[in-house]
Formats: structure tokens, sequence, C-alpha cells
């Protein structure tokens, strides 16, 4: 079975592919090891140099990849590329791909781990392998049962299957929205005992070793390492995402965090830090800011979403909204004032002023028919 | 030996009379149990009642809904303790329409079974919102469980029966959905699980835009199989035009929910 690895990083994390990369070939020199640029190189680092072989967005089959670069933070794109990067190796003539999530370290042969997408064209790892209480468990069925630091796929019927509908979730719904049932790309993954009869997980107590089950596993001899939110600047802290567990409180476990914080050093992080992300800005070099990413992907107006009509599309739709938004509180106001007669006035003006989605559509609409957008006001604002 | 059973507080003994009677139409030879969590002295055809205090003492603090759904691990317990080897649980508003022969198989084989909401990928338009919302509520339906006399089981019904008492809100944000998210890590905790994945079963306004439920007379078939039964959830035979309270927009347009709401109708809805 022809076996690829791979993970995914952005230029800032770059160190920590690399480190990802190296530890993993220490132990399976004969695995190729695969690295998606979640990113531009710009010429920060030289590809051939690199512990890896380097694949880059275009080379994905990624529908509206301008789009998709845009709708997504840096670090929500970087993983809701995973399926199509899996699916991209799969092309290339690989039996099965193994993925890892860029903040790990491999730390032991995964043989056992790896044999077992010989078995199954799904392979998941669950955060926990045995009840821990209430309020912990409670916490994983928020961010999802299984762990996407590390999953695999074969090239078979069901794998496949499984991609394509991960790719679809993936294409706009890879956000941090707990309340309303999504962990960027990982909550997605609790459906798959649903769909798919051949996955397996990886029962092993000392593969995953993460915040999340440190407690029962810090005197284990992992051999898999996830470094998921640990800042190597903040080392009394295991991970940002949570205050609990400390590094006091791991025991010896706190030697591999160190160790781990030495290999990034080593690695070049300070540097790759300071590497800027390539879709940051429009293109005429104005930054954007996250509200327009989100805008974007949930309006998804006709617009190249990087042009200067997008970010004066933008612009005018956060006007709008913070309008619609006084009026909406000051229809409350009043409301609570016991003005009825006036309140409902000003919610029925609301209500007139339809959705966020008619007023962005109507905006759209506007500025794109006329460039630079002079003219378009006057026609919105008799929207609210 | 084989028991089933389910739970009910008196508003519902109408549901627990057509679930009894439909079951017992097929499987006469399995004891059908109810479980009632308030008084009633209403006779259930068909069924064998058990009295709350038997089965367990609900934290004080829940209301009906929430002691009839806690009190379902502990039933489950409470049927192994009495000496059946095989005990399924099924919901109230359920419609038993064939044998259970496939089901009953597979909880000899396994120590538990469960049925998912969805067993494909739904592919209509609101297939994301739809499976937000399954995520949201879980990924197994709770209106049926299967349990086997095997200590994986034993071991699942005990972990299910403290968390339930602990928690049994509806408080999705936070991961809680009554007995039922709790089960989404069951497979993961208790190896012995084995996920039904089979159109016939558990058909409901959830998935029905993935499965070709038709009626002809007195047979009614999933994708051309034998239907094994139909989860009418939050179905109000007062509102018969409506599919359920859960989402009033969709409408009904099979057969089945008229032939349900006479056969509430009949066994003492209002």
């Amino acid at each position: 079975m022809r076996l690829a690895a791979a993970t995914i990083a952005s230029k800032s994390h770059l160190a920590h592919a690399r480190v990802l990369a190296a530890s993993f070939r220490e132990h399976h020199p004969e695995i190729p090891f695969f690295v998606l640029l979640a990113d531009e190189i710009e010429g920060a680092f030289e590809p051939e140099h690199e512990p890896f072989a380097l694949v880059l967005l275009r080379q994905l089959t990624i529908r509206d990849l301008r789009g998709f670069t845009f709708r997504y933070t840096e670090q929500e794109l970087s993983y809701a590329a995973a399926p199509y990067l899996i699916e991209h190796l799969l092309d290339s003539g690989f039996d099965a791909v193994a993925f890892f999530k860029q903040e790990s370290l491999v730390s032991a042969p995964l043989r056992h781990v790896l044999a077992l997408v010989e078995r199954h064209s799904i392979v998941l790892t669950p955060h926990l392998l045995h009840p821990v209480g209430a309020r912990r468990e409670l916490a994983i069925l928020q961010s999802g049962v299984y762990n996407s630091g590390f999953l695999a796929v074969a090239n078979r019927a069901q794998g496949r299957a499984f991609l394509e509908w991960w790719k679809d979730r993936l294409e706009r719904h890879c956000v941090h929205d707990v309340p309303n049932g999504i962990h960027f790309e990982q909550r997605w993954l609790d459906l798959v005992p649903a769909y798919f009869d051949d996955y397996g997980f990886v029962h092993d107590p000392r593969f995953n070793v993460a915040h999340w089950n440190l407690l029962e596993r810090q005197t284990v001899d992992p051999c898999f390492i996830r470094f998921s939110g640990y800042d190597p600047k903040q080392p009394h802290r295991t991970t940002r995402y949570v205050a609990r567990p400390s590094m006091a409180e791991i025991g010896d476990a706190a030697a591999w965090f160190a160790e781990y914080a030495r290999r990034l050093t080593e690695a070049g992080d300070d540097e790759c830090r300071t590497w800027p992300y390539a879709y940051a800005h429009f293109d005429d070099g104005e930054p954007v800011p996250d509200a327009a990413r989100t805008a974007y992907r949930l309006l998804a107006p006709p617009l190249d979403p990087w042009s200067g009509e997008s970010r004066l599309w933008f612009a005018r739709y956060e006007k709008e909204r913070h309008s619609l938004r006084s009026l909406a509180q000051r229809a409350v106001k009043v409301w609570k004032r016991r003005r009825a007669e006036k309140g409902t006035w000003y919610a029925m003006r609301v209500v007139a002023a339809a959705t966020w989605k008619h007023v962005a559509a109507a905006i759209a609409a506007t500025v794109s028919r006329t460039p630079g957008g002079s003219r378009g006001s006057r026609a919105t604002r008799g929207l609210v | 030996m084989i028991a089933a059973a389910t739970i009910v507080a008196r508003n519902y003994i109408p549901q627990a009379r057509v679930v009894a009677q439909s079951f017992r139409r097929h499987h006469p030879d399995i004891p059908f149990f109810v479980l009632l969590v308030d008084r009633s002295r209403d006779a259930i055809a068909d069924a064998t009642r058990i009295a709350l205090p038997e089965v367990f003492t609900p934290p004080r603090r829940y209301s009906i809904k929430q002691t009839a759904v806690a009190a379902k691990p502990f039933l489950l317990q409470w049927l192994l303790a009495h000496g059946f080897d095989r005990c399924l649980f099924l919901d109230p508003d359920v419609l038993v329409l064939s044998r259970f022969d496939a089901l009953l198989e597979r909880i000899g084989q396994h120590s538990v079974v469960v049925t998912p909401h969805f067993v494909t990928p739904p592919r209509d338009e609101q297939r994301i919102a739809r499976e937000l919302n399954i995520l949201l509520s879980g990924v197994f339906n709770g209106g049926l469980i299967g349990i086997a006399d095997r200590q994986p089981a034993r071991e699942f019904l005990k972990w299910w029966g403290e968390r339930v008492i602990e928690a049994c809100d509806s408080e999705v944000a936070r991961g809680l959905y009554y007995d039922q998210r709790w089960l989404d890590l069951a497979p993961v905790f208790f190896r012995d699980i084995s996920v039904l994945r089979d159109a016939a079963y558990n058909v409901a306004y959830w998935n029905l835009p993935e499965r070709e439920l038709r009626v002809e007379g007195d047979s009614v078939t999933v994708d051309g199989r034998a239907c094994a039964f139909i989860h009418f959830s939050g179905f109000d035979p007062a509102r018969p035009q409506q599919m359920t309270r859960y989402a009033p927009q969709t409408t009904i347009s099979n057969a089945m929910f008229a032939r349900y709401a006479a056969l509430l109708r009949e066994a003492g809805a209002r």
C-alpha cells in the first residue's frame, strides 16, 4: 500500500510543519510527507530545502479558490483545506493518506495506526477513550467526539464518498460557531458513524495525547502528541484554549512541551512568525477585516471579493448593518417605555428593511452597477 | 428472553397503546412494558405497566418530560435485572409496521444497538441546516435503543444513567439535548455498540426526504422494502396536517400521518 503523510500550514506556522515533518520522517523515512501551504510563498523560504514536499493551494481542486481564500481566516483556511489536500494526494496515486495537524509531534513509530487504514476506508481518533466525568465530556460534545488532529483516508469508495461530503460542508461551514453545531472542520466528523460502515478508531492511549486527555495520559509513553493551542511564549500554559490542565498539573509530561518548544525554535519559529499572511489585503492594499470574510461567506455577493468594489460593498454593508442595529435598539427602547404605537412603527421599519441578505444583495447590485459606487447610496438608503 | 418497553406520562397513554398494540401484532411472543412516570388508572392493552418508583427516583428538579427521558437507562437496567437478555426501548410515538428481525438479530450480536437520525448524507438544498440541527440534537436517535445482557451494555447503561441524572436538559449550545447527545460518545467509550444503518427503521420527519415511503393498503415500504417502524416525533393528532411541532413549516403529504392520527383517536387521544 502506497501511503502519504501530510499537513497544512500558513507561512507563520511553517516551523510547526517542519518539526512535524522531520519527526514523522525520523520514524517513517519510507513514507513521503507533504505540506500544503495555505498561503503564498512570496520568497519567504526555498521549498527545495525543506524536509517535506510542498503542495500549493492552486494544485488542489477547489471551486472558486479566490472566494475560498477570502471567506476564511488564516486559521479557518488551514483547517478547511484538509479534504482537498487528501483528495489531491489520492488523485496523484497514493492508496491512502494520513493527515496530521500542524501543531503535533510524532515520537515513536506509528505502524499500528497506519495499518488501520489498510482495513478501514476512514480512520478517526477520538478525543477521549473512556468516560472522564460530565463536565469534560460536555466540552468534548461541543467541539466534536473525534479530533481532527489526525485522520486517515483510503482510496476506496467510502473514503472517496466521505471526502466528497466533507468538502461540501467545508466549502462554507468551517468556522467556530458552537451554539449552531459547528466547530471548524471537526464537528462534522461526528456524523461519520451514521453515514459510513467502513471506519475505524485509534484506540491506543499513546496516540493523540493532548490537553484534553493529558490528566489521564501524562504517564504514557506517547507515539503522537498534539500541542493544540500551545504557545512557547506562554510556557506555564499547555494551551491557550482552556485554563486547565496547566503545565504544573501534568508532571513529567511538561518535558514534552519543553522539547517541542526547543524544536520549534531550532526550526526557525521566530522568523516564520514574522512572515506575513498572503490573503490579508484587498487588491488595493487595504487590510481585510474578519467581519468582511464572514459577511462574504454568509451572503455571497456577486463580486470578486478581493476587488476595491468588494471593499466598498463591505463598508456599505457594515454601515447599513449598524444603522439597522441601532434602529432595532431604538425600537426596543421605545417598546420598553411602553409607547406601543411608536414601538410598533419602529419594529415594522426593521422588518421592512428585510434580512441582511436582502440589504447586502441590494448594495452589491448598486456597487457593481456603478464602479466607484458614488450613486449607489441613495438607492440603498430606501431599504432602511 | 426478549422484552420491549416504552415510557409515558399520562398525556401519552394513547401513544403507548398504539405502540404496544402495533408491536404485539408483529411480535406476539415478546412482552411489552410501559413505564408510567405519573399516576393513572388507565389500562393499556397488550402491555404490562410498571410504576416509576420500581425503576428509579428522578431528581426533584426534573420536569415530567425530563423524568420520562432520564428513566430510559434505568428501565433498561430494570429489564436486564428481571432476566431479559435482549431488551428494546421504543419511544411511545412510534408505529410498528413489520417484524424487527434484523434489529433483534443485531441485538443478539452486539451489546448495544442504536439508529442514526440520518443513514446517508442529505443532498437537498437544506442539507447543511438539517445536518446542523442533528449535530445539535445528537447523531443517534434516542427513540430506539437495543440492549443485550453483556458487560459493555451494563457499563453503558450505568454511565448513561449517571449522565442523565446529572444533566438532562435541552441546552444545545452547551452540548446537551436531554439524554440524546450523550449517545454520541457511546460508540467510543463502549466498544461493542452497533450502529444500525437500515432505512427501514426509525423513519421520521427528519429523514423523510431521503427515504421513499410508500403506502399501498396495508403494505408500507421504504425504498421498496418493508418499513419496520415510523417515528412520529413531535406529531400532534390535534393538528394532523402538521408533520411535527419541531418544524412547523413541514406539512404532510403522506397518508401514514392521517392513519396514525386515526389510531391515536381510537386509542383515546382527544
